[in-house]
Formats: C-alpha cells, sequence, structure tokens
C-alpha cells in the first residue's frame, strides 16, 4: 500500500487558520483570462429545486464530491418535493424524487415517484466548463420527464455561470427548435429521450460572503401541467431569483422568487458517508502492545517450559478473555502450542472486522508467554470462521507505534482460510452453549409509498439467541410497536391473480403492534474448503415460515462468489403469531456476487420467487469501510407485466443502510436500514432471510479486511 | 506484568490485571480526576470568589497527596473542551510511551512529542516528528489522521523551530528552570504552533501540541518523571 499525502481542506469552523490560495497569476494578463485560470471551485456546487446539482430550477453542469449524499425538502405553488441524491460515483449522481401535489386534476392530492441519472461528461478544467448530461423521470410516470445537457465554468472563487440546452420539460418554454423528432405526451418511453422541441437555459451564481449565494436563472420550463391543467401557479416570467445561507457544511436554507409569481423554500441537508459528521474515535482507548524483552537479554523467557506447569492453557484462555471483554471482543477459545496461538473471537462491537483483529493482537500481546511468536486470529460469526488473520508478533511489536505502522502491518500479515479447530482448542467457559438476549428501541420508517408520504413507528424489539454449539443456534425477535402510524386503518384484503404473497402486508400490521418476527433454529455448516451452509427452519419472516437453506462458494481471497438457496415456505397468518394460512411454495435462486475493489459490490438472482413466478434481481451496492451501504436494486419476472400491485414493469428499490457509530462515534455493529420500496408488490417478491450468508462470509474475508484495514490499530 | 507498566486508576482493568486491588485503583482514580477538576480551575482561577479559593484548597491537597506518590504521572488539558485528567504510564516500546488517563483515553509520545491519541475523538493515529524537541532551523512533520472513508492519510507540515529563552516553569507546586521551544507548523492550507519546556535533564516538563482540527490543543505536564 502506497504511502498517501493529503492535505486538509479549510473548514471554517475549525479554528486553524485558513490560508488562502494565491491569486492566479493571470490576473497580471487580464480579467477575462485570470477567469477562465482560476479553475477551482471554492463553493460546493447547490442544489436545485429538483434536488439535482443545479441552480434554482434549472440543473448545473456540475457533480457533487464523490459520495455525497443529500436530502432536500422544497415547496412551491402547492408542490412540495423531497429529493434524495446520490454521487454514486465520481461522475454518476441519481436522484429519488417523491412530490406531493396538494390540488390534483381530480381535486385530491396526488403522490408522484420519479428518478435521474446525471452523468459528468466533462470535468472543469483551465479552459473547459463542467459538463452534465441529465436524464429525468426514468421509470416513472413521466411528469418530471426531460433531459439535458448543461456546463457550468467557475469564473472565480465567488462567480459561477451555467448555459444549457434542455428537452421534454426543459424544452418547453420559448423552444429554438423542434429537435429532433416528435415526443409523446409524458416522455416514458425511452425512445422519447432527447427528442422533441429544444430550448436555452442559464443562469448565475454569485457568493458575497462565505455563507450567502445569490442565484438568478432563466428557466426553459414552462411548467404546462401546474399552469394549465393544474392551475397551480401562473407563469409571467422565466426569470427566478433566489438567495441560500449555509448554516454550516451540512444546512442550507433557500428562498425564492420563481416565475414572476411565486415564493419558493428549500432545505437541504447533505452530507458524506466518507466524513462522519460525529468523530468516531470515541470509545475506549486500545490496550498497548506489550512489547517482549529482547531475546539476547533474557533467553529463558522464551523458553517453551511453561507449557509444562498444569492448568497454564486455561489460566492463559481465561486471562486473554478478560482482557478482550473491555472491547466486547468475545474468545470463543484459544488453541496454543509453544510458539503458536490460534484465538477464536467474535466481534461483537467493532464495525471494522480489521479493528477487532487489531484489538485481539493487543491483548494476545498483553497474556502470551515471549515464546509465542504468531498469532493465528480467526473471526467467528455464526459458528462460521472463514479467514485466519496470521500476525507475526515481532511485526506486531514493531509497527504499533512507528508511522503510517498500518501499511507495513498490512504487508505483515497473512489472511489464510482457518479451517476446523482442532481438537486441542480449550473453549473459554461459558462459549457454549449460552443465552443471550437484548431490548432496544426500533424505528420503522414506510416512506415514498404511492398512497402515503410516510408510515413510521417506534417500539421495542427484544430479541434473544441461544448458542447451542458451534454452528447451532436458536434466535428469535418480537417487535412492539409503541407509537406510531403503520397499522393505522382498516386494510382489506387485495385481491390479485396473484398469489398475494405481500400485497396484504398491512394486514400483517394492524392486526396487532405486537408480532413475532422471526423465532428459527439456524445451523452452518462449512461442508469443505470455501463452501459454508445454512439450514433455517422456523418463523423466517413476518410473512412466511417454513425451511430455508443455502449453500455460498467464497474463497478467502477472490472478489467472487456463487451461491443457491432453496426454501419450502408457509404463509404466515395475518397474526404474526404461530399459525399458518394456506399457501404454501417452493422457492430459490442461484445467485453470482462480485465485489469490486473500488466499494461497488454486484450481485444477480435468478430463480423462482414467492409467488411462483420466475425471473431475476440486480443489485448494486456502494459500500463504504464506515459500514455505510447505499444499493439499488432491479427485478423483473415473467408476471411482472400484469401485476397490478406494483407501479411499473420492474420492481425496483433504493437500500440505505447506516451505521450507528458513524452517528454516535462510539463502537457498535449496530445499523439502521430504510428502505425506499414497494412493500406491497406480489411479482418478483423474494423470501425475507436475515441469515444469508455472503455478507456474513465475507465480512472477515481479505477483501473487507484490507478495506477497512485503517482501524487495525484503532 | 511488566515493572515499568503500571496504570493509573484504571477503572476496567483493575479488574484485569494481577496488580493492585480493584478497590485502591478506583480511589486513585476519582481522587486524580476531582484534583485534575480543581488544578484547572487553578490555572484560571477567575477573580478569586469562593470557587477559587477552594480550587487553592485542592490544589494544596493535590500538591501533599503527590508527595507520597512516586510513579511516572503526568496531566493533560484538552483546551477545547476543558477536560482533563492524569495519565499514567501504561507501556513503553522502544522511544514510545504509551499513557493512560483515568476514563481510558490514552496519549502515545515519543521523546516529549504527543505521536498518537486514541479516545479523543478526531484523533491523532500517527506523527513522523523531529528526533528531539530542542531544535532550530526547519524540519518537516507528518501528522496521520484516520479520514476519507477510514483511510489513514498523512498530512505534511514544514515546521520552524526557534528557541525562546529560558525561563521557571511551574509544574504542581514545583518550579524548573526549563529552556523554550517554539515549532510553527504550516503547509498551503492549515497551520499551528507548538510549544515545548525543556528541563535541565532534557525531559519536557511542559508543552502544548496540537492534535487535530476539532481535538484543538492539548496541554501536558510531566509531573513525576
Amino acid at each position: 500500500m502506497s504511502r498517501q499525502y493529503k492535505v486538509s481542506a479549510c473548514v471554517d469552523r475549525i479554528s486553524i487558520p485558513c490560508i488562502k490560495r494565491p491569486v492566479s497569476a493571470g490576473a497580471f494578463v487580464g480579467v477575462a483570462i485570470a477567469a477562465l485560470t482560476i479553475t477551482t471551485a471554492l463553493a460546493d456546487p447547490s442544489y436545485n429545486l429538483d434536488g439535482m446539482a443545479g441552480m434554482i430550477h434549472m440543473p448545473s453542469g456540475e457533480a457533487m464530491e464523490d459520495a455525497e449524499l443529500a436530502v432536500t425538502a422544497s415547496y412551491f405553488a402547492g408542490i412540495s418535493r423531497f429529493n434524495q441524491t446520490f454521487q454514486l460515483h465520481d461522475r454518476v449522481s441519481a436522484t429519488l424524487r417523491y412530490s406531493r401535489y396538494n390540488h390534483w386534476l381530480d381535486g385530491t392530492d396526488y403522490f408522484d415517484r420519479s428518478f435521474d441519472l446525471r452523468f459528468n461528461v466533462l470535468k472543469e478544467s483551465q479552459f473547459v466548463p463542467a459538463v452534465t448530461i441529465g436524464l429525468t423521470d426514468l421509470a416513472g410516470t413521466g411528469y418530471y420527464s426531460n433531459e439535458f445537457i448543461a456546463a457550468t465554468k467557475n469564473f472565480t472563487p465567488e462567480f459561477r455561470a451555467t448555459a444549457g440546452i434542455g428537452w421534454g420539460r426543459l424544452g418547453s418554454y420559448n423552444s429554438f427548435s423542434d429537435g429532433f423528432d416528435s415526443r409523446s405526451s409524458n416522455g416514458v418511453d425511452e425512445r422519447d429521450l432527447f427528442r422533441g422541441s429544444m430550448a436555452g437555459f442559464a443562469g448565475i451564481e454569485w457568493r458575497p460572503i462565505d455563507k450567502l449565494t445569490l442565484k438568478a436563472e432563466y428557466s426553459s420550463d414552462a411548467h404546462i401541467l401546474e399552469t394549465e391543467n393544474l392551475d397551480a401557479f401562473e407563469h409571467k416570467s422565466p426569470f427566478n431569483f433566489g438567495a441560500e445561507y449555509a448554516f454550516n457544511e451540512y444546512v442550507t436554507l433557500g428562498a425564492y422568487s420563481l416565475y414572476g409569481s411565486e415564493l419558493a423554500a428549500q432545505l437541504t441537508f447533505r452530507f458524506n458517508p466518507k466524513k462522519p459528521i460525529i468523530s468516531t474515535g470515541l470509545g475506549s482507548a486500545p490496550r498497548a502492545v506489550k512489547p517482549r524483552p529482547p531475546y539476547a537479554a533474557d533467553p529463558e523467557q522464551y523458553s517453551t517450559v511453561w507449557l509444562e506447569q498444569a492448568g497454564v492453557k486455561e489460566l492463559l484462555v481465561e486471562n486473554t478473555a478478560k482482557f478482550m471483554e473491555t472491547d466486547r471482543i468475545v474468545l470463543e477459545g484459544l488453541d496454543i502450542d509453544g510458539t503458536v496461538v490460534e484465538a477464536r473471537i467474535r466481534n461483537r462491537s467493532f464495525m471494522s472486522s480489521a479493528q477487532a483483529v487489531g484489538r485481539s493482537a493487543r491483548a494476545l500481546s498483553q497474556t502470551m508467554p515471549p515464546s509465542v511468536k504468531t498469532f493465528r486470529i480467526i473471526p467467528v460469526a455464526n459458528g462460521l470462521a472463514p479467514t485466519a488473520v496470521v500476525i507475526d508478533r515481532s511485526d506486531l511489536e514493531d509497527f504499533v507505534s512507528r508511522p503510517p505502522g498500518q501499511d507495513q502491518m498490512l504487508q505483515s500479515v497473512a489472511f489464510e482460510e482457518a479451517g476446523p479447530p482442532s481438537d486441542d482448542i480449550i473453549y473459554f467457559e461459558g462459549t457454549y452453549p449460552k443465552f443471550t438476549w437484548g431490548l432496544a428501541p426500533y424505528v420503522r420508517f414506510d416512506i415514498f409509498q404511492p398512497n402515503e408520504p410516510v408510515e413510521w413507528g417506534i417500539g421495542g424489539r427484544l430479541t434473544s439467541k441461544y448458542e447451542i454449539s458451534r454452528g447451532w443456534e436458536v434466535s428469535g425477535g418480537i417487535n412492539a410497536q409503541v407509537v406510531g402510524s403503520i397499522g393505522d386503518g382498516d386494510p382489506q384484503p387485495v385481491a390479485t391473480d396473484l398469489p398475494p404473497v405481500r400485497s396484504n402486508a398491512k394486514l400483517y400490521d394492524a392486526f396487532s403492534p405486537v408480532s413475532l418476527t422471526n423465532l428459527t433454529m439456524d445451523y452452518y455448516f462449512e461442508p469443505q474448503n470455501d463452501v459454508y451452509g445454512r439450514i433455517s427452519v422456523g418463523y423466517l419472516e413476518p410473512m412466511f415460515g417454513g425451511i430455508a437453506s443455502e449453500l455460498l462458494w467464497k474463497p478467502v481471497d477472490t472478489p467472487y462468489a456463487f451461491g443457491a438457496e432453496l426454501n419450502y415456505v408457509k404463509q404466515r397468518d395475518y397474526d404474526s403469531y404461530l399459525g399458518f394460512q394456506d399457501y404454501e411454495t417452493f422457492t430459490g435462486h442461484v445467485s453470482a456476487y462480485y465485489q469490486a475493489s473500488n466499494g461497488f459490490d454486484f450481485r444477480v438472482d435468478a430463480g423462482r420467487y414467492l409467488a411462483g413466478d420466475y425471473g431475476a434481481t440486480f443489485a448494486i451496492n456502494r459500500e463504504f469501510a464506515s459500514g455505510w451501504r447505499i444499493g439499488a436494486f432491479i427485478s423483473r419476472t415473467n408476471e411482472s407485466e400484469n401485476d397490478p400491485t406494483g407501479d411499473g414493469t420492474y420492481n425496483k428499490g433504493i437500500v440505505l443502510e447506516v451505521p450507528y457509530h458513524w452517528i454516535t462515534g462510539k463502537p457498535t455493529r449496530s445499523t439502521q436500514t430504510v428502505a425506499l420500496q414497494s412493500t406491497s408488490r406480489n411479482s418478483a417478491a423474494r423470501l425475507r432471510v436475515d441469515q444469508r450468508l455472503y455478507d456474513k462470509v465475507r465480512d472477515n474475508h481479505a477483501e473487507n479486511l484490507e478495506e477497512t484495514w485503517g482501524r487495525f490499530w484503532r | 506484568m511488566n515493572s515499568k507498566s503500571y496504570f493509573v486508576g484504571i477503572l476496567g482493568l483493575a479488574t484485569l490485571v494481577s496488580c493492585g486491588s480493584a478497590k485502591d485503583e478506583v480511589t486513585i482514580s476519582s481522587t486524580l480526576f476531582e484534583l485534575g477538576k480543581s488544578y484547572v480551575d487553578k490555572i484560571n482561577p477567575g477573580d478569586g470568589t469562593e470557587a477559587g479559593q477552594q480550587a487553592q484548597a485542592d490544589l494544596a491537597a493535590a500538591q501533599k497527596w503527590l508527595e507520597n506518590y512516586d510513579k511516572p504521572l503526568s496531566f493533560a488539558l484538552i483546551e477545547n473542551t476543558k477536560g482533563n485528567g492524569f495519565l499514567g504510564i501504561e507501556e513503553v516500546n522502544g522511544p514510545y510511551e504509551t499513557w493512560r488517563s483515568s476514563i481510558d483515553s490514552v496519549i502515545v509520545q515519543k521523546n516529549g512529542f504527543i505521536t498518537a491519541t486514541f479516545a479523543f475523538g478526531d484523533d491523532l493515529v500517527a506523527a513522523k516528528v523531529p528526533s528531539t524537541v530542542r531544535n532550530t532551523g526547519t524540519k518537516q512533520r507528518i501528522n496521520y489522521y484516520l479520514v476519507d472513508d477510514e483511510n489513514i492519510v498523512g498530512t505534511e507540515f514544514s515546521c520552524t523551530w526557534s528557541s525562546l529563552g529560558s525561563k521557571d516553569t511551574p509544574v504542581f507546586g514545583k518550579s524548573y528552570k526549563t529552556e523554550h521551544f517554539r515549532e510553527k507548523c504550516s503547509n498551503s492550507e492549515s497551520k499551528f504552533s507548538n510549544d515545548y519546556w525543556v528541563d535541565s535533564r532534557g525531559i519536557v516538563r511542559q508543552s502544548r501540541q496540537f492534535v487535530s482540527k476539532t481535538v484543538g490543543y492539548v496541554s501536558l505536564q510531566r509531573i513525576i518523571e
């Protein structure tokens, strides 16, 4: 791993004085040339009312910082928009928009979901503006449908300008061309992209002081739907004006005058999963690495005569377990000989497995006699132990404080297949059987559903696990909603041609605020090298119970894996207690996984879904070392087009997983998952099993350990 | 347990290590923590009010208590938060000394330089520093932080060293003849200034060192060597 040097950015709220960049030499040549030679925008691009990089209503040519995630809420003319935008990649961003029209054609409220993609085709450089191509409202109703090409140039650190051409909505005002071809009325059809009338838009942004940005733009959106069909407002002028105030690097509030007749406001919250809002170094400090005395100074200490003492291994197990306990690392057992110790651990504290391995190594340095020169640390999860991290004790002692010691340490360690425990392992007393339980609050959101913006519930979740022996466990969970809107109303069964595997989801929520979410007996096993298996029997998820089985092939050092699962399930009663309904079926998939080195994880599952339909699901996740995961999936089956419970041909969704340690700064493996997806679609519905093997196994594989190695010494 | 290794008031570890009883360790911990707070008040006692007088009384109690304490001891103050505590040496590894506080925060020092912190939040992960604080001229320093999705990234600084002369430095009631050195570091984006007071035995008796943007400066006093 090569060493990196990176200069920290100036941040206003930090007390370190910031040094201004020197004025470009071009300033002496002339204002115009000087403007072109300043290539760095000191202010980040801002978000427009559609939640994408832009001015007020119009888009810009810029891209946000890689991995930036923004949530914006805007309001004007009776239209509320909630936008979530994620900079998927340096050049690609996606926006999910949920709009509420207060007065739709029939006088009721209307909720619309739309999805955008943007591609930053040119980065800004000395003489070239940033250029972006955007596709708005893909795979939705098409009410927002437009495409654009926008270019933005920062002329000074405080001033930037944008110009662009739009189609669809953005080609609807003062069109200067009929375009390349005609366009259907709503533009849903992908063949309509960049078709129909074209119009130009432009705008400027000026930042007179650090926290204030003033904007003016010429809009090419005639708002035909809002002005002519809905009579929501009067389009008097194409010019919009606005001011935005940034309270800090995360929160911005904007106020705008739109189209000569309306006022608008927007609140923006932006952050980056790569940069925790709270420093994540809180929690207790690790134990120091205890160096051994130099061999030459005291060779007798390196003798293995201690092995002959009765009960010495048991004592070492006990001492090591106590040292690890301070970090909430559970020592399952040690296999000790005179020069090598193998420690099997369970990480219950740290999101980073590398950090758990590092803390375990520190503990072993405290407890192991000097003759033990190799630590073989094996993280275990659900009885599965895919990887052994082999650490040379001398290197541990040498590199612990030597900057940047993590690089040398990573080069020094080896990742091996762990293999089964030997007969000589000494388990720490109480490892098996072991009963654990927990009671914790939970928050559940069902958001952006077709007819309801937000349904929510807050309650308590009781979980328990009884680990019978290695790989065998019984686990269960009960949710009790204390307050919230989930389950409100009097939902009725939905009649569909497909079996109602998900369409009656609200009946489950409505029956009782208390539900048995899962109760299973699970067996995890490793039938041979690189192959992992799971069999689960019981109440697998809130709507289905039965037997679920899975096999996964995943070598310790490969980025790809293959798996297969076969399940026989029966639909549970709506009360979510112990009874079952009549519907039963086989369901199963074959899966292929690929973890790219740039943080992207791809997976394809093909097979038979719960309703008996056949098809495939493609999922892509952007994963961060911090534990953040932002992903999207899309499914299609032979029944997708005929499924009235869906809102389009494809079953699709977005999933966010937020690690709590990112919020609190203290070590925990807990996460909060927020899924934006249809919860009541029958086609392409897959069994929801928490115990799937891929994520469990690869968490301790070489790729993941290396990705989070920065925390090895922390 | 290495004879050089011991802890001052580590509640959690007291139950794990074989030396010392848990009860004694807890007592020392809370005592020192309270004394530390009073010491901070003494540093800035305000307007001589009752609180200030109490602080002076507490300081006197601290000094009396320290008369009977003979193990290496330092005191740390985080300026931004006024957080403070006494530190005892947990481990010595070559030139690196690991100092642990009663509330499980850790500072690693090398020849008087802070080279790492733990449990401060925005921690200094590691630092490449000169071999001694008795410097003049220009030296390079690299501070390493865990940033940008858990990557350890080094920030390089060019540092100008100067000697600001001799002075008497009081440390918990004792006065030491020290030489004051200043390390002024900067790069294109930020700058900071560290101060070190070195006594005649070469011990950095007092220092004020930059840790990170959010933690800010930490002041250290070496009470017992």
